[in-house]
């Protein structure tokens, strides 16, 4: 067992197959074979890290992930129903997640929050997508006028 | 992390890639507030509303993210929806019109109602009057407003319409993966011809790669139209 130590001193146990699923993680448990010292992750707060090991726990042993073949074809969403759940239960952090998941370079949980976000942008108006994210508008309103007839487009069909 | 700058293109391609489904077969609708998903039903927008993070100053906001994330996420996303989401606010019109915009790949749709009528066509211009005729009259008049006969075709089908607004910033063009479709001539000449005819807008292109494309006439004229190629 090895122990990670959240931004706010929390420690946390968890086994090597498990914290192998962060690709960072991995790479420094190459270089430690004392499992005594505990691994500081000043970047991740107890209450994401504890959700980020429950994911890579559940996944332990799944194939890694493979890069996309195509890079400029756009990519379906698919999330299985655990991550789903998983995912849409921690709703209120989930750019937190997003964020450890890039740092501690979980790509798997990094698509799975990046898809959700996504899912949630999807057929939304701009207004809309400024309520649910809470974006302050701060283009004048002869930018906006003028986006607005550029996107025409957008709203024709 | 392997993400790249200027992974996604704008311009794609297959209809059928923009649903969310689940691994058990259920099906959600990624354009719906409510989202279904078996037993659950989810309101995003109530449980986002009510997080205390979600706000712009916020370390952990969408438009806190870094780009290369803010990119990650619009590959999911059409350019319709891109376009909505970079108008948010200045922030994200500035990520992902210096990003995401700048490249452009112009690949064929399969299996679409665009393909077998081209098919079915015996020229280029039954192919436009075939399309025209599906069209209703309020698309009609909204039709009238878009530049070229090209916009008013694209507009038919936003998966395949590369915006307007878009082309200025376009730096990179790339027409891929038609020969495989094994076409008749006279309806690869009409398709190429759309999908290309808005080429020439793209003042600033500074590259373009033909990768398994038939280079017809049509084609070839729109490529002599652009002004820095």
């Amino acid at each position: 067992m090895f122990t990670l130590l959240s931004e706010d001193g929390i420690s946390f146990q968890a086994e090597r197959d498990v914290l192998e699923r962060s690709v960072l993680l991995k790479n420094m448990l190459e270089d430690v074979q004392d499992s005594s010292n505990s691994i500081p992750l000043p970047n991740v707060a107890s209450a994401v890290l504890e959700k980020v090991l429950h994911f890579c726990e559940h996944h332990r042993g799944d194939p890694l992930p493979v890069p996309e073949e195509d890079e400029t074809r756009m990519r379906k969403i698919v999330i299985e129903d655990w991550d789903y759940d998983f995912i849409s239960a921690n709703c209120d952090i989930v750019f937190e997640i997003i964020m450890a998941a890039n740092y501690l370079d979980i790509k798997d949980l990094l698509d799975l929050g990046c898809k959700y976000v996504a899912s949630l942008i999807k057929g939304k108006s701009t207004e809309q997508i400024r309520e649910l994210f809470h974006i302050v508008n701060d283009l004048t309103p002869e930018e906006e006028e003028k986006i607005k007839k550029e996107n025409q487009w957008a709203e024709a069909v | 992390m392997a993400v790249k700058t200027n992974s996604r293109a704008l311009f794609q391609a297959n209809s059928n890639e923009d649903t969310l489904v689940s691994e058990s077969g259920g099906n959600l609708k990624g354009e719906d507030t409510v989202l279904q998903h078996g037993k659950l039903h989810y309101d995003p927008q109530k449980h986002v509303h009510s997080q205390e993070s979600g706000g712009e100053d916020n370390l952990f906001s969408l438009v806190a993210l870094p780009v290369e994330i803010k990119l990650e996420i619009v590959n999911y996303l059409k350019p319709e929806d891109i376009l909505m989401l970079s108008c948010a606010c200045r922030s994200t019109r500035d990520a992902l019109f210096s990003t995401v915009f700048q490249k452009v790949v112009i690949r064929p749709k399969n299996a679409d109602e665009v393909l077998l009528r081209a098919k079915s066509c015996t020229s280029r211009t039954d192919l436009y009057r075939s399309l025209d005729r599906k069209i209703t009259n309020e698309v009609l008049l909204k039709a009238k407003a878009c530049i070229s006969r090209t916009d008013f075709y694209h507009s038919l089908d936003r998966d395949g319409y590369i915006p307007q607004t878009v082309l200025p910033v376009t730096r990179e063009c790339v027409i891929k993966d038609w020969e495989r479709l094994r076409l008749p001539d006279r309806a690869m000449d009409a398709l190429l011809h759309a999908y290309s005819n808005s080429s020439p807008r793209m003042s600033n292109l500074t590259s373009l790669m033909l990768n398994r494309v038939p280079v017809t006439a049509p084609l070839l004229s729109n490529i002599q139209q652009l002004p820095h190629l």
